[in-house]
């Protein structure tokens, strides 16, 4: 166990304005960004079968939206070229539109090629080269390289990429699979069928169920209310009971009722006062 | 963190991907969104993704990270496994070819700043999250990285190790070497350039 460095910002010996700036920089964002809206979208992202973020905007919404159709022809021509498929090529092609639109995620299939490399790659340790703790900061010769991060092999224990490519390769499927069968009828059977339902159908159960309720919050807040209760219920220790419980105070507010969403948003915002939902709460509540 | 106990999620058997144990609390993606979006998308930008991008490319780091099956903590922390991720997808945006055309640096810089102080405050905080962010310019991906963590967000090395699964002797290295890169490109916008016109010369004309 080494001890790290000291930070530039805290040493004396780095010129004044240099630490200004560092400190300037870490208390500052560098970027403003709205964390409620991108948390939205990425619910309704998951709740769609864990695809890409299909309401994608701009140029990288296109390029996942390009690459998914294409994908989806070639999964269809393969499909047709090999007669029998095996039971998991069944599966993506029945999946049909659905399962291209998850399995061409367009990040994923771009890390698969480096991911391989990099799996094979793991096999030489990369630690025999590199001192593992050194007493202070010094040159490394391999490093003049400049070789890209993501294709260093993992060294260290809990290193995930080679692994997780391969994570990364059979989740997506299967989440569309969930994702197309996902009806909420489908999902209210799984649940009936008991406790035995693996933990993450019953996440993604929980963030569509999350999604249909919020898209009732601005054309129907009475159903959206009881959506949410009906959430809440059904999902006490869920993942995003944080949301259901705004999306409550927000239809409650919706509805009029203000003292009611008065007296819940106060002890929503006590709970989470930096929460991504927490200056929406606070501009629904204000008179 | 409620989420992690909630989301006890037991992978495939046999899995033991992040190195975890098969019954290991796992925090998902939205817990993880909650605590962290704000850090992804600073760190992005710290990286040189465009501002146009920046939603887009949040989006996608969640994505991939629901598909690993959310966070199991460990040596590395949420924020350095979020990093590793958030460079992977950089990187493969940069390859699509699809970074905007833009200056990194101001629009993204003017967003986050304004609001709070002063307008001469304002300025001032401005002017310094250009110069930081003009001078991580100067270093390669990989060391901005591990600068931008260590120096900025105050991750420890052996997190970042973990995180972007890389020996903890390859993060000192590149620490170092990006902070002579830095130090270098910081000073050169503290100097003004040796041939400008100084105020009296400009005047006497």
């Amino acid at each position: 166990m080494t001890t790290d460095p000291r930070r530039l910002f805290q040493d004396s010996s780095v010129p004044e304005a240099l630490r200004a700036d560092l400190t300037s920089a870490m208390q500052h964002d560098s970027v403003g960004y709205d964390a409620a809206a991108g948390l939205q979208r990425l619910e309704a992202s998951l709740a769609m079968g864990a695809g890409p973020a299909v309401q994608a905007s701009g140029g990288l919404g296109l390029g996942l939206g390009l690459g998914l159709g294409g994908l989806g022809v070639l999964a269809v021509a393969l499909w047709l070229g090999f007669g029998s498929p095996s039971p998991e090529d069944t599966t993506a092609a029945g999946a049909g539109p659905s399962a291209a639109r998850v399995d061409a995620s367009a990040p994923i299939l771009e890390e698969r090629g480096p991911a391989k490399s990099f799996a094979t790659r793991s096999a030489t340790p990369h630690t025999a080269e590199v001192p593992e703790e050194p007493a202070s900061l010094k040159e490394d010769p391999e490093e003049e390289s400049g070789e890209l991060l993501a294709e260093r092999p993992a060294a260290v224990d809990s290193s995930p990429p080679a692994a997780d490519s391969e994570g990364v390769h059979e989740e997506a499927p299967r989440s569309a699979r969930r994702g197309r069968r996902g009806t909420d009828e489908a999902s209210s059977k799984h649940a009936a069928a008991g406790e035995g339902a693996r933990p993450d159908d019953r996440y993604l159960r929980e963030v569509r169920q999350l999604h249909r309720a919020r898209g009732s919050l601005e054309r129907d807040p009475q159903r959206a209310l009881e959506l949410a209760r009906a959430g809440q219920r059904e999902f006490p220790d869920g993942a995003l009971a944080q949301e259901w419980e705004g999306l409550v105070i927000l239809s409650l507010a919706e509805l009029g009722q203000r003292e009611e969403a008065a007296r819940l948003g106060a002890a929503f915002l006590e709970r989470y006062p930096d929460g991504p939902f927490a200056a929406r709460i606070r501009l629904a509540l204000t008179p | 963190m409620k989420a992690v106990a909630s989301q006890r999620h037991k992978p495939r058997d046999g899995d033991t991907r992040d190195g975890a144990a098969a019954d290991e609390p796992r925090i998902d993606a939205a817990a993880l969104f909650r605590e962290h979006a704000r850090f992804v998308a600073n760190f992005l930008a710290r990286l040189g993704a465009a501002r146009a991008d920046i939603d887009d490319l949040v989006q996608e780091v969640f994505l991939v990270a629901h598909r690993r099956g959310g966070f199991v903590p460990g040596r590395a922390r949420a924020t350095t496994w979020l990093a590793e991720i958030a460079l992977r997808v950089n990187s493969a945006h940069r390859r699509r070819g699809r970074r905007r055309h833009e200056d990194p640096n101001t629009s993204e810089i003017v967003t986050a700043v304004d609001g709070g102080h002063g307008p001469g405050a304002q300025a001032e905080t401005r002017q310094a999250l250009e110069r930081v962010q003009t001078a991580l310019e100067a270093l390669d991906e990989p060391k901005r990285a591990v600068f931008v963590l260590f120096e900025l967000a105050g991750e420890s090395c052996e997190s970042i190790a973990a995180g972007l699964g890389i020996p903890v002797g390859t993060v000192y290295s590149r620490l170092h070497k990006a902070r002579k890169l830095f130090k270098a490109a910081h000073a050169k916008l503290l100097t003004p350039p040796a041939n400008a016109p100084t105020k009296r010369a400009v005047g006497s004309v």
